[in-house]
């Protein structure tokens, strides 16, 4: 039945972006690194996955290997190649980048990591060698073909990025990072490195987020340099803050209230005249809701819970 | 060669001035604004509302316009960034508002007048020899309008009332306020100012260019780029700056190509952040965190 | 005894302020020294150099044998040098047993890999530090407040959770910068007497920024005098009492 699709459809998409979600909260909710480039670590994600699982040779390589001079062939390796190489070079990425940018201040963090994602969007656009630039690299293979299946997939991975984050929270590294976010010269004064504890956080967070863009690059099966721009970012920092920036419950409620509705949910209303005016509408109405919630309830939704240590031992 | 001189002076023109106004607009109110570069889109859109839609002059457009962007930029001011700022929120918490009230921005504007480029109705430019440079009547309007409109800032900053104002609020706070200055006056005559400034540079790139609802989205970077290698808490550095990253990314341009201007901006700024984060001009070592380990001399 | 701290010569410089200007201190294993002197004197200014927070323009400082001046904070704790602040400072959005169970140094699972994949370490050892950290709550007038957020705290239990941390990382030396400040009567004889026991117990030295008088002669010995961020005067208890400078800057005056 066509709505059961919708649904699916839906709630995979809201699925992925709940794992980008989760890395955000490793970043920004957990230690106070705030990562204004995430659709550049999706990207990066969204791209290894493909270019190791895309099919050997498909029409648009053969258009480009006449501009560049011959193209490697795809590989054709299975997903979970993929999806390991994914997880693989975001966390690689995102380390090198993080050898500049972490030592700053966090806002000057944030603006730096504005870049980031512009920066690997220009090469996605002009390494066509790699990427075959704005065409994309498309017939991506969903694992076993059969959309039900991969979205039992893409919740499981979910559930285990779920697992971990919750478990980083009630871990010593949890304290240590919530640490650097309260206050960095205690922290530092009680024996904790500020540097690696950033580093970690960061580079396991872009980890998640180079798993969420494999994800999406086998759900979307195509991919192209224009799906990967700061709007991605933006959603996912609204729905984060709108659920409870730090809970992680928080965040997967905010996953559906904002993915969920806004961005699939009205795709449904009649369009009000031409293409481009629904989607404004939507961007406009998150844009406001993002506003109105921190002027009226900056926790969010849902707020971090503090954890009694009976419960904890 | 001549390229490189009269394609960076363009840049710099267009560059200069928001990056003034932002550094000042950062150095008197002390958070990141990233609403700034959607301010810039509109300061093009409105100016092209009074020459387009109402038919006015160039000039005249240009005038209304930054009078508008700066209404826009006070109404968001009060409507948002104070009532964040008196409840004392992180500043991280408000650059995420800023980005959403940028967003919300650009998005009222796309609708208003949809994703197609935009050019101002302006009489046919003809190209005049200046020296080497071959450059027409706009562009020689755009550079000599950003000189002066650059010199007459930074006079206001030193000799007027206001500009002492804005220097007292930027360099202590408490201390203006306790001597009663009204803080928040301050706050929005220097919003103003900004918010004027960023106007003129995106009419200038509207000039040179086209006019998207994208365009100061893209440009925030480059101008953050600007204030940082300049040294983000002085003016002059915005300046110099902006000079600096104008010509390498025309540099880049035709050396090595032309995709990658905006990259080269960007990676001097983070070599600069690495080597020196107060900028070349800039003061006390502010961006860093100290308990890094990467400072091992002394502070300054 | 051996000395298991010295600074020799610090010299600091706040852009034309002379904050450091020369001091130097020797301390030595097991006791319990004092650094007084007027506010301003440079006593925390001292402690934030030495602690690694800034390093001094001039000077070297040793512990335990080795030059620690120069080094990060997190190293410098890491060789068992651990010092409290002024103003406590507390982790605000974290419960109160969670700030003190950040303190032991080199837990099992403070990096994302052990944290995951080393389960049963991980939780015996915090089985084990909540044990340890129970008792020291406890003694510390805390315990009721072991699930509240640090942030709720009022300022005198701050400072009581500031130096519960400080212990907590088994230091070899702990420098307290005011930790009787704000302290009711009973709280403050409540810290002398836990500093005492440290010392005698776990063999902990002892380097004290105080103003209060009973606390300076009744547990500290030697007593180092600072003035303008340097060296006035320093000895025992009767000696500083009596020492016309002394008196003349700061006791009597």
């Amino acid at each position: 039945m066509e709505i059961f699709s919708w649904i699916l459809t839906i709630a995979t998409i809201v699925a992925i972006y709940s794992i980008m979600g989760l890395a955000l909260n490793i970043h920004f909710g957990y230690t106070n690194l705030p990562n204004f480039g995430i659709a550049g670590f999706f990207a990066v994600g969204a791209y290894a996955s493909a270019i190791l699982t895309a099919p050997h040779r498909f029409r648009e390589m053969e258009i480009f290997a006449g501009f560049a001079g011959g193209m490697p062939g795809r590989f054709e390796y299975p997903f979970i190649i993929g999806f390991i190489a994914a997880i693989v070079f975001a966390a690689i990425v995102g380390f090198l980048i993080g050898i500049p940018l972490l030592r700053l201040r966090e806002d000057y963090l944030a603006v730096a990591s504005i870049g980031i994602a512009e920066a690997i969007h220009y090469f996605a656009l002009n390494e066509l060698w790699l990427t075959t630039g704005s065409a994309g690299i498309r017939l991506i293979p969903m694992p076993t073909g059969n959309r039900y299946i991969f979205f039992i997939i893409v919740l499981l991975i979910l559930a285990v990025v779920f697992w971990i984050t919750q478990r980083f929270y009630r871990a010593p590294v949890g304290r240590v990072w919530r640490g650097v976010r309260e206050d960095e010269v205690i922290t530092s004064s009680l024996g904790k490195s500020i540097f690696n504890a950033r580093m970690w956080a960061w580079v396991v967070g872009c980890a998640m987020m180079g798993a969420a863009g494999s994800l999406w690059a086998h759900y979307a099966m195509a991919i192209q340099p224009g799906e990967f721009v700061p709007t991605t970012t933006f959603l996912v920092w609204i729905f984060v803050m709108v659920g409870g920036l730090r809970n992680n419950w928080g965040i997967l409620l905010g996953a559906v209230l904002i993915i969920g509705f806004f961005e699939q949910g009205t795709r449904f209303l009649p369009a009000l005249g031409a293409p481009y005016i629904m989607p404004a509408i939507r961007h406009i109405a998150v844009g406001l809701l993002l506003i109105l919630v921190i002027r009226f309830r900056p926790q969010g939704v849902i707020p971090e819970r503090a954890a009694k240590i009976e419960a904890h031992i | 060669m001549d390229e490189l001189l009269s394609y960076g002076l363009l840049t710099f023109a267009t560059l200069a001035l928001p990056s003034l106004g932002l550094c000042l607009a950062i150095k008197v109110t002390k958070y990141f604004n990233l609403t700034y570069g959607d301010i810039i889109t509109a300061g093009a859109f409105l100016t092209l509302l009074c020459n387009l839609t109402f038919g006015f002059p160039m000039i005249i457009s240009l005038i209304i316009g930054m009078i508008f962007t700066a209404a826009l930029g006070v109404f968001l001011h009060k409507t948002i960034f104070k009532p964040l700022m008196d409840l004392k929120v992180n500043p991280l918490i408000l650059l995420v508002v800023s980005l959403g009230a940028g967003f919300v921005v650009r998005n009222l504007i796309l609708i208003g007048w949809g994703p197609q480029p935009f050019q101002f109705s302006i009489p046919l430019a003809r190209a005049k020899h200046i020296g080497p440079l071959f450059l027409t009547t706009n562009q020689i309007f755009i550079i000599l309008t950003c000189i002066l409109v650059a010199v007459g800032v930074f006079l206001m900053l030193r000799y007027t009332q206001l500009g002492r104002l804005m220097r007292a609020t930027s360099d202590n706070p408490e201390l203006s306020e306790i001597r009663g200055i009204s803080i928040e006056r301050v706050y929005v005559y220097t919003w103003i100012i900004a918010c004027a400034l960023a106007a003129m540079g995106g009419v200038f790139m509207g000039i040179l260019g086209t006019i998207k609802s994208g365009m100061g989205g893209g440009v925030l970077v480059t101008i953050f780029a600007c204030l940082i290698v300049g040294g983000i808490d002085n003016p002059y550095g915005a300046i110099f700056g902006a000079l600096i990253i104008a010509f390498a990314m025309e540099a880049t341009a035709i050396w090595i190509s032309p995709p990658y201007k905006v990259m080269a901006a960007y990676l001097l700024m983070i070599i600069i952040l690495l080597v020196k984060p107060s900028g070349l001009l800039g003061g006390e070592k502010i961006q860093w965190k100290y308990f890094l380990g990467f400072l091992r001399s002394r502070q300054s | 005894m051996a000395t298991i701290f010295n600074a020799n010569d610090i010299y600091l410089y706040f852009g034309g302020i002379k904050a450091l200007d020369g001091f130097s201190i020797e301390l030595e294993e097991k006791t319990i020294t004092a650094i007084i002197g007027p506010n301003g004197a440079g006593k925390t200014t001292f402690f934030n150099v030495a602690g690694g927070i800034y390093p001094a323009d001039r000077g070297e400082i040793y512990f335990k044998g080795e030059r620690i001046d120069g080094l990060r904070p997190d190293q410098i704790c890491l060789k068992g040098l651990t010092r409290t602040f002024q103003i406590a400072r507390e982790l605000g959005e974290m419960t109160v047993w969670e700030n003190v169970m950040l303190a032991p140094k080199n837990q099992v699972g403070e990096k994302p890999f052990s944290a995951l994949l080393k389960f049963g370490a991980v939780k015996s050892q915090e089985k084990g530090n909540w044990q340890r950290i129970e008792s020291l709550l406890n003694d510390m007038g805390l315990y009721e407040e072991r699930n509240e957020l640090a942030k709720n705290l009022s300022a005198g239990k701050r400072k009581m959770l500031e130096i519960s941390r400080a212990i907590m990382t088994e230091p070899e030396l702990l420098m307290l910068d005011e930790p009787t400040a704000g302290a009711t009567v009973d709280e403050t004889k409540a810290i002398m007497k836990a500093i005492e026991r440290l010392r005698d117990e776990k063999g902990i030295t002892f380097l004290v920024v105080e103003h209060k008088m009973e606390v300076i002669m009744n547990l500290c010995n030697p007593i180092y005098v600072m003035y303008y961020g340097r060296n006035l005067a320093n000895g025992d208890p009767e000696t500083i009492q009596t020492d016309k400078r002394v008196l003349e800057v700061y006791l009597g005056g």
